[in-house]
């Protein structure tokens, strides 16, 4: 039974990605804040769901034993917990970081060192980074102008604030160090 | 013995759900105790050990506790830890970056900085992303991780580890349909 569940689960993951890839060939979704989720997420949850609805209905005989029930729910486990692994990832798949580009670009000396003078990064650029990310979190729905400054929406307020609480539960400032 | 092996699934998946609320209190534990005993710790490395110990926990739990009543061939044994492995990865990456998110992400900063001003002008962030503040924050970090040593002032590559992983990152960019370049 564990053999069945870790195949479930690596088969479920794998079908997410393929039509993760797809959908990203066809068009490549600026609020990928929210496909994911539902292509990683709500998609195979919901599979799951519409699943116990036919087969309670009748229109499927399908016999929805406790093995069947463990296995199913074991593998939607293992297969949520790769997808919020893959959905952390993304941002740094798609968007340079500064501190791989800074590691590149020492790569790139061999042995020489620079100094922090020498380190001549165009990526770090105000449009690269400021003017990226503001333009992301405009997109997204997290901001929004308000004459010559910007301010929080309710989606972005409520995000903000459950990190800022989360990072006091720490003891941490509640603001990082960018 | 069927329904005694359905319990024992059932409590190692339960275990594993509860890995990344399990991360969170041991951070919170290792914080606090770091913060009282007024000892310097850098986030990442409290982060590090959270997952470490609370990995170390759940892996204890199923070899002693449940292992063997989980398997009965080496087949079975084998793919135990590769569930356990696969799901423990997923939940203390996730952890790790949510924690990430929160130092380090531009995104979650700039939203941070408004959340605590009520509202930003574009010169105020700016001021706060200038270049060298952004080096200097970055290479303190990655001295921290152990990837960059410095000496006499200059910066040399330290460890491969970040490197390998952006090369993963550019294929995987490669796939979706994305140019290997910067992303705008």
């Amino acid at each position: 039974m564990i053999i069945e569940i870790l195949i479930y689960g690596m088969i479920q993951f794998l079908v997410s990605q393929i039509v993760h890839i797809i959908i990203w060939r066809i068009f490549s979704p600026k609020a990928y804040p929210i496909w994911l989720p539902v292509i990683f997420i709500f998609t195979p949850v919901g599979f799951f769901i519409i699943l116990h609805i036919l087969v309670f209905s009748g229109l499927i005989g399908i016999d929805l034993n406790k093995a069947l029930y463990l296995t199913i729910g074991s593998s939607l486990v293992m297969h949520l917990a790769l997808s919020a692994m893959y959905i952390h990832m993304y941002p740094g798949i798609i968007f340079f970081s500064p501190s791989l580009e800074l590691i590149k670009l020492l790569a790139e000396q061999n042995d020489r060192g620079l100094s922090i003078e020498e380190m001549d990064l165009p990526v770090l650029s105000e449009a690269n980074t400021i003017g990226m990310r503001i333009d992301h979190l405009s997109n997204s729905g997290m901001i929004e102008k308000s004459v010559n400054t910007y301010i929080l929406t309710p989606r972005g307020t409520f995000i903000a604030r459950s990190f800022y609480i989360y990072r006091r539960m720490l003891g941490l400032p509640g603001i990082g160090r960018g | 013995m069927a329904e005694e092996r359905l319990a024992e699934i059932l409590k190692l998946t339960i275990a594993l759900a509860l890995a990344a609320p399990l991360f969170f209190i041991i951070h919170m534990i290792i914080s606090w105790v770091f913060r009282f005993a007024k000892t310097d710790l850098t986030p990442f490395v409290g982060t590090f050990f959270s997952l470490i110990i609370g990995s170390i926990i759940i892996i204890i739990y199923v070899i002693f506790l449940l292992g063997p009543k989980l398997w009965e061939t080496p087949l079975e044994a084998s793919a135990c830890l590769a569930f356990v492995f696969l799901t423990l990865t997923g939940f203390a990456y996730m952890y790790f970056a949510t924690f990430a998110i929160s130092e380090v992400s531009l995104h979650m900063h700039i939203m941070l900085m408004i959340l605590i001003s009520k509202k930003l002008s574009i010169d105020a962030i700016k001021i706060q992303y200038s270049k060298p503040h952004m080096l200097k924050e970055r290479l303190k970090r990655l001295i921290d991780l152990g990837q960059v040593r410095e000496k006499d002032n200059l910066y040399y590559l330290n460890g491969r580890i970040l490197l390998y992983g952006s090369k993963i990152f550019d294929i995987w960019k490669i796939l979706l349909g994305f140019s290997r370049k910067l992303n705008t």
